[in-house]
Order: structure tokens, then C-alpha cells, then sequence
């Protein structure tokens, strides 16, 4: 894969930015596509707009990614000077303890504090989960005022881990989920395009699609196009048909998820897309979870909407993984099916 | 921080594979102690000769780390561990080492939550469903990592507020760069007797590495320097001593009287600020094992205090470390000929 390609994810998942938080996305984004717009402009919830070719004939395509990662935010200082936090986007409280992260405005480095295994009950081991509202943070301070001007209530807290490569072509960093989609769709507003495009990068999916909502009311497409990173299970011992999706197995369809039925037609035209030009493709295979095209594709008259992702293990952790032949699928099928639709009836 | 810290806990030796982190420390020796030995079970013993060889004293420092074992390759090509010593709650979502044929970065994640039971979120990972992923297709997996391969915490130092960091492994690592931090500060000075740095193995899992020594080396005096429990948000008070506030010093039947009168007066001598922590009939460090070596050795045990032992982020403070190597140093600038006399005088019982 291309340095450059390779470079723009590093950048974008090493990013922190958890929902509500989306400016240093966004500005990496603004300057990635300086020169591809028309127009970028920001809205009342921080959604970021990239129009190009708004006067053009055709249909109106929007191509969406969400900004926000999930991760945690400081609740509470103590007079230790310890942090506790609470979550930002649905994550298993299991995968907290230990970890080390990044907390507020200057990146403050700070651990996850796991009582070392000595002082625990093997019962404790054994059978309790350390929720998070019973975690700290420790950042080395030794009390509250050590903190003070660094740390505040609210700032939020994000995973320190960084981006490479991993294993037999894959990438590991944090928030594929959906930085993987914002890349994605970043490659696709380079190119210039016969109709108009809204490039709409979102904010706060993780805490509802809330981004979208107000966003697809404000420049609503006649087509539309979220790209995401979704869930594999192909991992440890879970079973084939729960494995939802797998790594290498191309980019992935949803036909249905938590949320919304997608757009038959435009799906249909994926796979016809796809298999004329000998791509992988996969259904997502569990009709779970939810995207920001639910909520762009009941924008005010309804909207012809699907999904399209890149598989990606262990979302929703400090650690996930993708693999690079399904992100290079991801923008084939998908620069392919763009370049199909000037002649497509929508 | 010592640069050093950065070197002796990114290397990756759990209990049995000490010898790689020999090359780091003969090269810091070097120049400041007279003579180096391994031994059969990979002990790192480096003597400071003094004017007399006739008594010596010893301190320990295992630099083995906690880890896990890979028991099993599965049919997707995920390795099944076997760990002990650690909280298996730390594992889920963390990066860690697989030491195969070559290092290789795994990832132990969890299953994702649309096919997780709300009875299995309320319950640790049992450790047989912690995996293993490291990218690779099975049967590469099975060429390049046997069953048995270590696996690591991930290193990497991260430095937080107050000259305190994090990362994996300062148990005992730290201990390691105290007792070189100290022979540099003996540099210029002639010691009565011969001082023994010994860097042990296997003190997680059998403590046979301080066994071994205290054989090769036979000192007169013992002190084992490891970590102790640092103040910890939830942990009570008495179980652990002040992040901050210098060394701790263990008072118990593990100690021999003399030497805690030596280390006490060192302290003062050396200003070093201490806390006194308490043990029975296991200190849980070297010092056990060194007191039953032979004829006995006169034992004492030194800590440095710690946050979130076991994990891949431990905490400690650098003013500690620098306090323990002064106290390490005066100790051995006090272990004269008047201090042997009182070991082995007659008000010895």
C-alpha cells in the first residue's frame, strides 16, 4: 500500500478525539483535502462539510464518516490527585484496567490504576469486574493542585496507543472505528467527481448518530454512503456463523443492522460492482449495531442509504486491528461504484 | 530517570531467560566493578573488590519479569496462555509480546459485545478464553511460536507528573539500576570489604536464583532490594508504604538485627528518608531464600515502592530510586570492620 495512504491512517486514528471532541480530526481532514473542496464548513453540532460540485447535474451523493472514537472523560479530580472517568461510547469495562492513555488538552500521559494482584482476593480476580466507576486514573500527581490548569472536569481520555503494522498485512492502532472510514472517504473527495458530492464528516456517533441527524437535515443527499469500521469476530473461539465478519474477507454490506434496512437497489449495485471488477465483498452477518445511515437515511423525505465498512477486530478497545487488503477493497469497490453512477438511475 | 531504566525494562526476560538482559548490564558495570561472573543458573554477579577480601557483603536483584506461557495453538491460529502471579482482569485489551522463534506483537481482545452475554460481561475473562492474536495464518503460528513461548508485557516507559513513570517490569528492574546508580556513586571510594552486586533469576517463580548465589558468592551479609506496595487509591493504609517517602525497610525474622541497625544508621548517615514495612516468615523477596543459604546469611530486605505490581503499568518514582542508591552506597561504606565485630561479636545473641 502507498506511504502516502498508509501515512493518512496513521495520522488520523493516532488523533484523539472522543465524541464531542472532533476538532483535531476535523482539522487533519481540512488540511488532507485543501485543494479538493469547494467549500468545508463546520455546523451548530460540529460536523465538518466538504461540498464539491454542489451546482453539478446528477444526484447528490454524500459520503459520511464519524470523527468520534469512543473513550473516557475525567468525572472527577480527587484531592489525591487521582482521576475518575466515565465512558464515552459503549465500552466493555473489562478492557480498562491497566492500560495506559492520554488525558485532556496537552495529552497528559496516565495509567489506568490496577490494584496490583497481590492486594486482590482470589475472589475478586475471579469473579469481579472492575466497573469504571470504581477505576482512577494516575498521572503521577500528588494531589488535586498538581493538576490544576492541566486536567479539568470533562476533558477526555483516550487511549495511548499508536499506529503500525501488524502480522501478515494487517494495521493495529485504535479507532478504526471510524477513522478507518474517515480515510476512506478522504481518498474519494480527492477525485473529482460529474455530480455534486457532500462529503459529511460527523460527530458524536458513538453516543447516538447525533452528528448525522442534524447534518443530513442540512445538506440532504439523494444517495448516501457511511462508511465505517464495523465488527469481526473472527477471533479465539467464537463460533463461524457468530463471527459477523472477518478480516480479509473485503470490504463489508449490511443489508440490515440494529438500525435501518439499507437501500436494495444501491447494495445491489455494489455486488454487481464488485463482482464485475473481482473484488471481495462480505454481509455483515449479524444484524446488530448502527450506523450513521440511520439516521441520514430518515432525513426529512428519506434518503437511498447503505453502508460500507471495513472489517475491524476488537473495535471498541485500547488495541484494534485492520487488515490492508480490505481497506484497499474498501476504496475500490467504492471509487468503482462512483465512477459507475453517473450512468445509474437513482 | 536513570537512562538505564528505559533499557533494563524494555528488554524482555521472564524467570529463565535472564541471560538477555546480560549484555546491558556488563556494559553498565563496566569500569565500576572488578569482576563479573555468570553462573549456571544465568546469576549476574559482579564484584567491587575492597581492601580486605575476608567479608563481603551482598545485595540481590532478580531481573526476571512476570509473564505468561503459550500452552496451545487453536484452529484459527490464536494462542491459548497459562499465567501466574498476574490478575488475569489485566489482559483483555492490552498489547503484548509472544517470544517465538522471534519476537512477535500479539493482541489479546475480547469478543465483541453483540455476541457477549450480559452474564459473561458480569465476570472476568476466564484465562482459558484469553486469546492471543498475532495476524498470522495458523500454520505460520505453529512454525514460529512453540508451546511454552513466553509472552510479555509490551515495554515502553511512560513518564507521568513528578519524576514519576510508568511501564512494565520496574519490578525489579528498577533495583537493578538502584544497585549500579550505587556502585557509580562508590566510584571514587575504597570500601573495607568486597561488595557483591548480584543481578538473581527465577525470583518469581522458585527464588533458586538467590539460593545459587548466596552459594557462589558467600557473603557475610545478604540484602535483598526488591519493590513493595505504594499507597493506592482503594488499598487500606497499612498495606502499603508513601509513594515518594524513600526506601522501605522490612523489620521481621527474615532480618538479622545487626543488619537492620546497619541499614537504620546508613539511612541517617545518608539522610535518606524510610518507611518500615513488616514480614513474618516470607518477605516475598531473595532475602528468604539468601538467610537459609549454607550456614546462613545475615539477611535484610530494602524496597522501593511501587504502584500496580504485576501490570504493564507499574508506577514508581525516581526520587525513590536515587534515595535507595544512596542508602545502598552508605550501607556499603558502613560495612566495616567494626560493623563484622558487631555481626559476630559476642552481643551477637
Amino acid at each position: 500500500m502507498e506511504q502516502k495512504r498508509i501515512e493518512l491512517l496513521r495520522k488520523l486514528t493516532e488523533a484523539r478525539a472522543i465524541s464531542g471532541r472532533e476538532d483535531e480530526v476535523a482539522e487533519i481532514l481540512r488540511a488532507e483535502l485543501a485543494g479538493h473542496a469547494d467549500t468545508v464548513e463546520r455546523d451548530a453540532i460540529k460536523n465538518m462539510f466538504v461540498l464539491k460540485g454542489m451546482n453539478k447535474p446528477g444526484p447528490r451523493v454524500m459520503l459520511n464518516a464519524h470523527m468520534d472514537e469512543v473513550g473516557l472523560y475525567v468525572t472527577h479530580i480527587t484531592k489525591e490527585g487521582y482521576l475518575h472517568v466515565g465512558k464515552a461510547g459503549g465500552i466493555d469495562d473489562r478492557l480498562l484496567l491497566g492500560k495506559k492513555v492520554l488525558v485532556g488538552k496537552d495529552s497528559l500521559p496516565g495509567v489506568i490504576a490496577a490494584k496490583a494482584v497481590h492486594l486482590c482476593t482470589t475472589e475478586e480476580i475471579e469473579t469481579k469486574v472492575v466497573k469504571v466507576e470504581d477505576l482512577v486514573i494516575d498521572v503521577g500527581a500528588k494531589s488535586d493542585k498538581d493538576v490544576t490548569g492541566k486536567v479539568a472536569v470533562g476533558d477526555q481520555v483516550t487511549f495511548a496507543t499508536t499506529f503500525g503494522m501488524f502480522g501478515d498485512g494487517y494495521f493495529v492502532g485504535k479507532a478504526f472505528d471510524d477513522r478507518a472510514g474517515c480515510a476512506v472517504v478522504t481518498e474519494l473527495l480527492r477525485i473529482d467527481w460529474p455530480f455534486p458530492v457532500i462529503g459529511m464528516f460527523s460527530t458524536q456517533e458513538e453516543i447516538g448518530t447525533k452528528g448525522a441527524r442534524v447534518g443530513a437535515w442540512r445538506y440532504t443527499p439523494d444517495i448516501s454512503i457511511t462508511v465505517e469500521g464495523t465488527i469481526a469476530a473472527d477471533i479465539g473461539e467464537v463460533k463461524d456463523y457468530q463471527e459477523v465478519t472477518n478480516l480479509g474477507g473485503g470490504p463489508v454490506l449490511t443489508i440490515k443492522d440494529g438500525g435501518m434496512v439499507t437501500d436494495h437497489k444501491l447494495r445491489k449495485r455494489l455486488i454487481e460492482i464488485a463482482a464485475k471488477n473481482g473484488l471481495p465483498w462480505q454481509f455483515k452477518r449479524m444484524p446488530a449495531g448502527g450506523t450513521d445511515a440511520r439516521s441520514i437515511q430518515t432525513a426529512k423525505g428519506g434518503v437511498r442509504a447503505v453502508a460500507v465498512a471495513v472489517p475491524a477486530r476488537y473495535i471498541h478497545s485500547p488495541v484494534s486491528l485492520i487488515k490492508e487488503s480490505d481497506y484497499e477493497n474498501t476504496v475500490t469497490l467504492l471509487t468503482k461504484f462512483l465512477a459507475d453512477l453517473a450512468g445509474m438511475e437513482a | 530517570m536513570h537512562k538505564l531504566v528505559e533499557e533494563l525494562t524494555s528488554a524482555y526476560a521472564v524467570s529463565g531467560d535472564e541471560r538477555r538482559l546480560h549484555d546491558i548490564l556488563r556494559s553498565a558495570l563496566a569500569g565500576i566493578t572488578d569482576e563479573i561472573r555468570d553462573t549456571s543458573l544465568g546469576n549476574l554477579v559482579a564484584i567491587r573488590k575492597g581492601r580486605s577480601s575476608d567479608h563481603a557483603l551482598l545485595f540481590a536483584a532478580h531481573i526476571d519479569e512476570v509473564g505468561a506461557w503459550v500452552t496451545r495453538v487453536n484452529d484459527k491460529g490464536f494462542l491459548g496462555i497459562h499465567c501466574t502471579s498476574i490478575d488475569g482482569r489485566i489482559w483483555p485489551g492490552l498489547q503484548v509480546m509472544v517470544h517465538g522463534v522471534r519476537p512477535l506483537p500479539g493482541i489479546i481482545g475480547l469478543k465483541p459485545v453483540h455476541v457477549m452475554t450480559h452474564e459473561e460481561m458480569d465476570r472476568p475473562v476466564p484465562d482459558d478464553d484469553l486469546w492471543v492474536d498475532v495476524g498470522l495464518p495458523r500454520e505460520e503460528v505453529v512454525r514460529l511460536v512453540p508451546v511454552g513461548a513466553t509472552v510479555t508485557f509490551t515495554a515502553g516507559v511512560m513518564n507521568l507528573m513528578n519524576d514519576r513513570y510508568a511501564g512494565k517490569t520496574l519490578d525489579d528492574r528498577l533495583c537493578a539500576v538502584t544497585l549500579i546508580q550505587a556502585l557509580e556513586l562508590l566510584r571514587d571510594t575504597t570500601l573495607s570489604y568486597d561488595l557483591i552486586m548480584a543481578f538473581t533469576v527465577q525470583e518469581e517463580v522458585t527464588g533458586y536464583g538467590a539460593w545459587t548465589t548466596g552459594w557462589c558468592a558467600h557473603p557475610d551479609v545478604g540484602i535483598a532490594i526488591d519493590v513493595t506496595h505504594a499507597d493506592t487509591e482503594g488499598v487500606p493504609e497499612q498495606k502499603t508504604v508513601p509513594m515518594g517517602g524513600g526506601p522501605g525497610i522490612t523489620v521481621g525474622p527474615v532480618v538479622n538485627d545487626h543488619v537492620l541497625a546497619l541499614i537504620r544508621r546508613s539511612a541517617k548517615a545518608a539522610e535518606v528518608p524510610t518507611s518500615d514495612e513488616t514480614c513474618m516468615a516470607h518477605s516475598g523477596t531473595d532475602a528468604d531464600d539468601l538467610q537459609l543459604v549454607g550456614a546462613g546469611i545475615a539477611a535484610g530486605v530494602l524496597s522501593i515502592p511501587l504502584r500496580y505490581m504485576h501490570s504493564p503499568v507499574e508506577v514508581a518514582d525516581q526520587n525513590d530510586v536515587d534515595r535507595a542508591a544512596r542508602l545502598v552506597a552508605e550501607i556499603a561504606r558502613q560495612f566495616d570492620t567494626a560493623f563484622i565485630g558487631e555481626l559476630y561479636g559476642t552481643e551477637a545473641h
